[in-house]
């Protein structure tokens, strides 16, 4: 049984006789054409002449078109299997054939697309693996966590040799823990400068420099704070309202600089009142302060004030 | 029902002197029907639309098997010759042709009086 399959498998891989193919019409058409003549020759020299010989050679055949399609059509049918198990496995091999081209026609447009028409700076920062997580925890000097801090954060990396910054802002848990994921790259260099603002604790910053991995646990232990209020005056002494004020820096008591980054800090820029006063949090009599003030539209310029006690007002003035 | 009874016993009666042709060694179709001829004394006579048909049959059964040579007249030709599996086709149906044709032959010298109704 498996022998006869198997030769029928032979028979269809080396005769080619399978639908539509003209072969087996030939190779039928050619056994009984000889099958006539041979008896046309059988005729002959019997006495006929050769017309009358074929003539009679061909009669006593019968309907050899008829012949030919029985035997086409049985030889066939004895091969359908073959042929049903062909188209099917065919018909799967090119739907497997078309659906890994496309996918990689897919996938080689997008790589096109996103990587390779970009010009050669970003193509570089976006062909970087941007895994690298930002976290930490934020809490008051005594170690009780914050919830709700504002973190301020810039990024800087220098992927094919250009520079990139990118800002990113988020906010403490319950637990006083921040997390921002997939901002630097694990395997280049990359600077973080990392700002916590929240009311009524001295403001603090950090810079960190890496060479690849993440940064799973920076930590800002913040002391508290006073209210520092703030006029911003105009050259003639009068208050100015509606300007807006960006606290941008303190230098603590022991020198160092705390700074938030203008890009990144866009949350918490405020704006004077009617009497050009505003307050702020985030200070400790005696810090050297910084603000950024909006003199112009888009034209922030920086003022350094030092703080003063609690209740004194600290006053800026801008000039002509 | 009778008509197909018929068609099959001579279907079968065919195969089995195809098989019997080739017994003697491969033959292309137009000698197996000079040879049935010869050998029948011209008794039985065999039809092409019959012959080649059976022929493609038992190829496709295993009974047989063919490829292509030259003829005595140096025409290209298909020759058939008889496959193991043929040769055993071809002692089974000899076996049932003479239980048959005994039985037959033995209803038909039957001297006995045919049962009264």
């Amino acid at each position: 049984m498996i022998s006869r399959q198997l030769k029928y498998l032979y028979q269809y891989v080396h005769s080619s006789s399978w639908i539509g193919s003209s072969k087996p019409f030939d190779d039928i058409n050619e056994e009984l054409e000889f099958h006539i003549a041979e008896r046309t020759d059988a005729f002959i020299a019997g006495g006929m002449d050769a017309n009358q010989a074929r003539q009679a050679a061909i009669e006593k055949f019968g309907d050899k078109a008829a012949i030919t399609r029985t035997l086409h059509r049985e030889g066939v049918a004895g091969m359908a299997w073959v042929h049903r198990i062909h188209v099917a496995l065919t018909m799967t091999m090119s739907a497997c054939v078309f659906f890994l081209l496309a996918n990689w026609l897919i996938q080689k447009e997008v790589a096109s697309d996103s990587i390779h028409d970009l010009p050669p700076a970003v193509a570089s920062l976006m062909n970087e693996k941007w895994t690298g997580d930002v976290c930490g925890v934020v809490t008051h000097s005594d170690g009780d966590a914050i919830e709700g801090a504002s973190v301020l954060m810039s990024v800087k990396t220098w992927p094919g040799g250009s520079f990139f910054q990118r800002a990113y802002t988020t906010t403490t848990d319950a637990s006083g823990r921040y997390c921002v994921k997939d901002v630097c790259p694990v395997n280049d260099v990359y600077e973080v400068q990392i700002a916590v603002v929240v009311k009524h604790h001295q403001m603090q910053s950090k810079y960190l420099e890496m060479d690849g991995g993440t940064l799973e646990n920076v930590v800002f232990a913040l002391p508290e704070s006073e209210v520092m209020q703030l006029q911003v005056i105009d050259a003639t002494g009068e208050p100015i309202p509606g300007i807006r004020v960006l606290p941008h820096g303190r230098i603590d008591e022991s020198g160092r600089h705390h700074v938030v980054y203008f890009d990144s800090g866009q949350d918490i820029i405020q704006s004077t009142d009617g009497d050009g006063q505003t307050s702020f949090a985030f200070f400790r009599p005696g810090d050297q302060a910084t603000f950024l003030i909006e003199v112009e539209k888009d034209n922030w310029i920086p003022f350094d004030v030092r703080v003063p006690k609690t209740g004194v007002t600290a006053a800026i003035q801008l000039s002509s | 029902m009778a008509r197909s009874e018929k068609a099959n016993l001579l279907q079968g009666t065919l195969d089995m002197l195809i098989l019997r042709s080739l017994q003697s060694g491969k033959k292309h179709g137009y000698q197996i029907t000079r040879w049935l001829d010869t050998t029948s004394e011209n008794a039985i006579l065999v039809e092409e639309g019959s012959l080649y048909p059976a022929l493609h049959r038992m190829e496709r059964r295993g009974w047989i098997e063919s490829d292509w040579g030259r003829s005595e007249s140096n025409r290209r030709a298909k020759f058939y010759k008889l496959t193991a599996s043929g040769r055993s086709q071809l002692k089974k149906e000899i076996t049932e042709w003479e239980s048959l044709s005994s039985a037959i032959s033995l209803i038909l010298t039957t001297r006995g009086v045919g049962l009264e109704p």
